[in-house]
């Protein structure tokens, strides 16, 4: 029978630092997956962690991964050609088929850009089925940056901004809260909307994309929460009655504001 | 159909079971001291000492072949899940980066159990052999034949409100002093061909049984926000987790590696978890989500009541109180119910 607990050998091909504690692997993991959606990284001995894809390619697959834990911190000791082992896809990532000849905004938070990459790669390789894309993403300091190799290209494809919490001295770029980025903006009332980030960021930004005029449904928000199985069986990341690895992580918000702990 | 089978032949009845399968049910613990607690040094045998300990609490035990008798039919303190879901089960192995899939040979086992905790089984069939399915809980499952005894109510059950339903494989009816045994399935009914097959001792007569009919559960509207209730919750409970120990029901569980002192091989295992517990919540960087006792004690009452009846269309709680007795500060899942309506 399927296991479903069983993962897969994948081989690291290539590491890309982002900052002092993220860093980005590519695996040479190939499978057909939708931009939101995760999986689980083991390393053997240590244990499992949930990541999103940060990327959308049938040959490998990009996993942004930050240093805060015991798995997290064992991925980051590994090396190119080191293996790590995978199950997944898991969970319910973005429609994106359903986004296509409209708007779309994507605001991204701190390590909650990471799973919109995803998104934004898959917007890049259909560029003529959406319409204007904007890209709004927000750090706490200059040295908290990532994805900081693509932001010359995302300029000229994309309307992209990106603010900072605190001044920086080498950079010239907006400072304070990304909600500042949505309130300027000339943004349709029929735009859609995807929003990863801290708990915070998610509450504020939905709140001024609300005043924009876009509607609750077409609002779509990733939840955070401690995942273990990831298929809906170990009761670790239920809210509100839905399992967020299972029907999540990626929510409307007109589901989403009600589910609360 | 249904068979009689005279009280009298009920021991050759289970003894019979005993010789063709493992036979699970509750016991009345009797044991000395010595057997519970081993002590290290057993050289020391001048100290002969062994202690009498009785406890009157029923606990789910494999029967041994002569010990037919000690069946009881009450209620016992922890539920029969962890011969479904054991506290702590290896998953996969590994040896030097290669994994070897945990292979176990499973048993037929035979339950004995209460209508409550035949629902439990049934409502954690629900969960875990729901796509894609569990499997070392369906390898288990599989491998099982539930048997529902006549019930024994206990001061803290109330299966009344819950509605329970027909899910067992045999059911032994209480009937003017004797059992009618009634088969709802398929196990059941090729258990009970081997029991007509080997069976010389005793007699099983065919009668007539119509099962009662039972009122099917209407969901009630319930008020989930209601911060009072879930305020004095979180003041009274002392977040043990002895609740979630004993549910029948709760199957939460955490997964977790553990790496051998060569570092070379290991495990992948789960061990039970609580959503009573701050760490379940937990997500990297130190952030809990469900800080407060309340909002915990909020997710089990609503777990139990309302979010598993949204997804599965029954309610998880069976009804059958244990939560309640093991409770050190009396927290009653049924009051904070009556207070979700």
């Amino acid at each position: 029978m399927n296991n479903p607990y069983l993962p897969k050998k994948v081989k690291i091909i290539k590491i890309m630092n982002e900052t002092d504690d993220t860093k980005t692997f590519r695996v040479s993991f190939k499978i057909d997956h939708d931009p939101g959606q995760f999986v689980n990284v083991s390393v053997l001995g240590i244990g499992e962690a949930p990541i999103s894809f940060s990327s959308h390619s049938n040959k490998f697959v990009d996993l942004c991964i930050r240093n805060v834990g015991n798995v997290t911190n064992a991925i980051h000791k590994k090396k190119i050609g080191d293996y790590l082992w995978i199950r997944g896809p898991y969970g319910k990532g973005y429609p994106m088929k359903k986004f296509h000849n409209k708007d779309i905004i994507l605001v991204g938070g701190g390590t909650g850009v990471a799973p919109l990459i995803g998104a934004v790669d898959y917007i890049e390789q259909n560029l003529n089925k959406f319409d204007n894309v904007k890209l709004f993403f927000g750090f706490r300091h200059d040295k908290a940056i990532l994805f900081k190799r693509n932001f010359k290209k995302w300029g000229k494809l994309f309307d992209f901004d990106f603010t900072l919490d605190c001044k920086s001295k080498e950079l010239k770029c907006n400072t304070g809260v990304i909600t500042k980025l949505i309130e300027k903006a000339d943004i349709k009332s029929n735009t859609i909307a995807i929003v990863c980030g801290p708990p915070i960021m998610i509450k504020f930004a939905v709140k001024s994309l609300l005043t924009k005029g876009i509607k609750e449904e077409n609002i779509y928000i990733s939840f955070e929460r401690l995942m273990s199985c990831g298929i809906g069986k170990c009761g670790h990341c239920e809210v509100g009655g839905k399992y967020v690895c299972k029907n999540g992580p990626v929510f409307s918000y007109d589901i989403a504001k009600n589910m609360t702990d | 159909m249904a068979y009689l089978l005279k009280k009298g032949d009920f021991n050759s009845f289970v003894e019979l079971l005993i010789s063709k399968y493992e036979v699970i049910a509750p016991v009345n613990n009797t044991s000395n001291y010595n057997e519970i607690y081993p002590s290290s040094n057993d050289t020391n045998k001048s100290s002969n000492k062994t202690i009498k300990c009785f406890s009157n609490i029923p606990q789910f035990q494999t029967i041994k072949k002569g010990e037919a008798d000690k069946l009881v039919f009450n209620m016992t303190l922890y539920s029969p899940k962890d011969f479904f879901l054991p506290p702590n089960e290896t998953l996969l192995k590994f040896k030097k980066n290669k994994i070897v899939e945990v292979k176990s040979k499973p048993k037929k086992r035979v339950f004995f159990m209460n209508r409550c905790d035949v629902n439990g089984v049934h409502r954690n069939d629900l969960i875990m052999l729901d796509e894609p399915q569990d499997p070392y809980y369906k390898e288990k499952r599989d491998n099982s034949i539930l048997i529902e005894t006549p019930c024994i109510a206990s001061n803290n059950c109330k299966c009344v409100d819950i509605d329970l339903i027909d899910c067992y494989d045999l059911k032994l009816i209480s009937h003017e002093g004797d059992y009618i045994i009634n088969i709802n399935s398929r196990k059941g009914e090729e258990l009970f061909d081997m029991i007509k097959n080997e069976n010389k001792l005793f007699q099983l007569t065919k009668v007539a049984y119509e099962p009662p009919r039972h009122k099917i559960y209407k969901p009630k509207d319930v008020k989930t926000d209601n911060k009072k209730t879930w305020k004095r919750y979180g003041e009274d409970c002392l977040s043990c987790s002895a609740c979630t120990v004993v549910c029948p029901t709760c199957m939460c569980f955490t997964i977790d590696g553990h790496l051998d002192i060569d570092l070379k091989s290991g495990n992948k295992h789960r061990d039970w978890a609580s959503c009573q517990l701050l760490n379940f919540s937990k997500v990297a960087g130190g952030f809990v989500f469900r800080k407060d006792r309340g909002a915990r004690g909020k997710q089990r009452i609503h777990c139990k009541f309302i979010y598993f009846k949204e997804k599965y269309g029954y309610p998880r709680c069976v009804g059958c109180g244990r939560c309640n007795t093991a409770c050190p500060v009396g927290i009653n899942i049924f009051e904070y119910y009556g207070e979700l309506k």
